[in-house]
């Protein structure tokens, strides 16, 4: 009898440790993501038929599992350790949405009596610690932020200046040329497009 | 040959490699496989490639990786044969510029500076397990979400290997798999 419960006791325990692939069971960790994130127009309640994709990848050691909400938010699931470890604005973040037509309407205005309000680069670091905050991570666990801004300057000439993306690294401790934290600040609409760690 | 292909955008290739060749494995010239491929011929095959003062890319790639040894120029050679004229980058349109945001389509390209021992001389053929941990783990990562350099730094993390060299990545280190 006690071998039997012993390996009850072991079942139980692997099946405990299971990861965490089911696209039901890691829907509650994409909302509280979004709502972490304050992403406006998400849909609420979010039931599988808003996934526009869903995918388990395994390699190296990982289970990883990508969910994107209505082919616009994408959030990478880390299936061992059960939280959101990415997530992408698929419309608004700039490694996707790069073309002259996503990027110049940013550029601030020419005339200067539009109002204009972008954080700066201290301010777009602070945004972003907050957000990873919300979201239960440390950036205290990283060094001190770097926010770089990026630059419209075409080569083939015509309007330059500077984005209101800036792009927030936490460098690793023990390796601060790799970011522990790396968070995407859209400064003038005041959001996250993208963020990812470990 | 496929790589002049209009679809084709990405490239991974495991193989031999040294700053300007593939294929061919310069430390063991007995071997069969002596047929390589030098980085010029590919770029001007591609017609790929600086031309004066100007880069010429009438086949740029999105995403190349070159997986073999100092495909991404050698630290032994750097400052003679470090990305010069010949280098992979240019063979494949891929330039070392600064960002998307030039209005050109993202780039990246990957390579080593090291040699990868991917397997030891005979009898031990001892295959490098940190190396297969690592393009695993990236490549995982990678189309999981992670963003290219993100990708990268997290997998040669996850190694604990402090005898494994990260890869070399130019163009925009900020690539998604998409």
């Amino acid at each position: 009898m006690k071998t039997l419960l012993l390996l009850i006791a072991l079942i139980a325990a692997q099946v405990s440790r299971a990861d965490t692939t089911n696209l039901v069971e890691i829907l509650p960790f994409v909302v509280k993501s979004s709502q972490a994130l304050e992403i406006e127009g998400f849909p609420q309640p979010l039931t599988t038929n808003n996934v526009s994709e869903f995918r388990v990848i395994r390699g190296g050691g990982l289970v990883l599992a990508r969910v994107i909400v209505r082919d616009r938010w994408q959030f990478g699931f880390n299936a061992k350790g059960n939280y959101i470890s990415n997530f992408t604005d698929r419309k608004h973040s700039i490694s996707i949405a790069y073309k002259a037509e996503d990027l110049i309407p940013l550029l601030p205005p020419e005339s200067t009596n539009t109002v204009y309000n972008c954080l700066t680069k201290l301010e777009a670091a602070e945004f972003a610690a907050k957000y990873l905050k919300r979201l239960g991570f440390d950036p205290s666990l990283a060094l001190s932020p770097v926010a770089k801004q990026w630059k419209w300057d075409p080569k083939q000439g015509g309007r330059t200046g500077l984005l209101p993306i800036f792009m927030v690294d936490f460098p690793r401790k023990e390796d601060p040329e790799s970011a522990l934290f790396f968070v995407e600040v859209d400064g003038l609409h005041k959001r996250i497009n993208h963020f990812s760690t470990m | 040959m496929r790589l002049a292909e209009p679809t084709t955008a990405n490239l991974y290739i495991f193989c031999h490699g040294s700053p300007q060749t593939i294929g061919y494995d310069p430390l063991n010239q007995r071997g069969l496989g002596r047929c390589g491929l030098f980085s010029s011929e590919i770029g001007v095959f591609l017609r790929n490639g600086p031309i004066g003062d100007k880069f010429l890319a009438s086949k740029p790639y999105r995403f190349v990786f070159l997986d073999g040894c100092e495909t991404g120029g050698s630290y032994l050679l750097s400052g003679f044969l470090d990305f010069s004229p010949g280098g992979w980058n240019n063979a494949f349109g891929i330039q070392s510029g600064d960002y998307t945001a030039t209005g050109s389509d993202p780039q990246a390209f990957m390579g080593w500076k090291t040699q990868k021992a991917y397997a030891g001389p005979p009898p031990g053929r001892l295959f490098d397990t940190s190396h297969r941990n690592y393009i695993n783990g990236f490549y995982t990562r990678w189309a999981a979400g992670e963003q290219l350099k993100q990708a990268s730094d997290n997998a040669y993390s996850d190694l604990h290997d402090v005898f494994f060299t990260k890869p070399y990545i130019v163009g925009v280190d900020t690539m998604l798999f998409q």
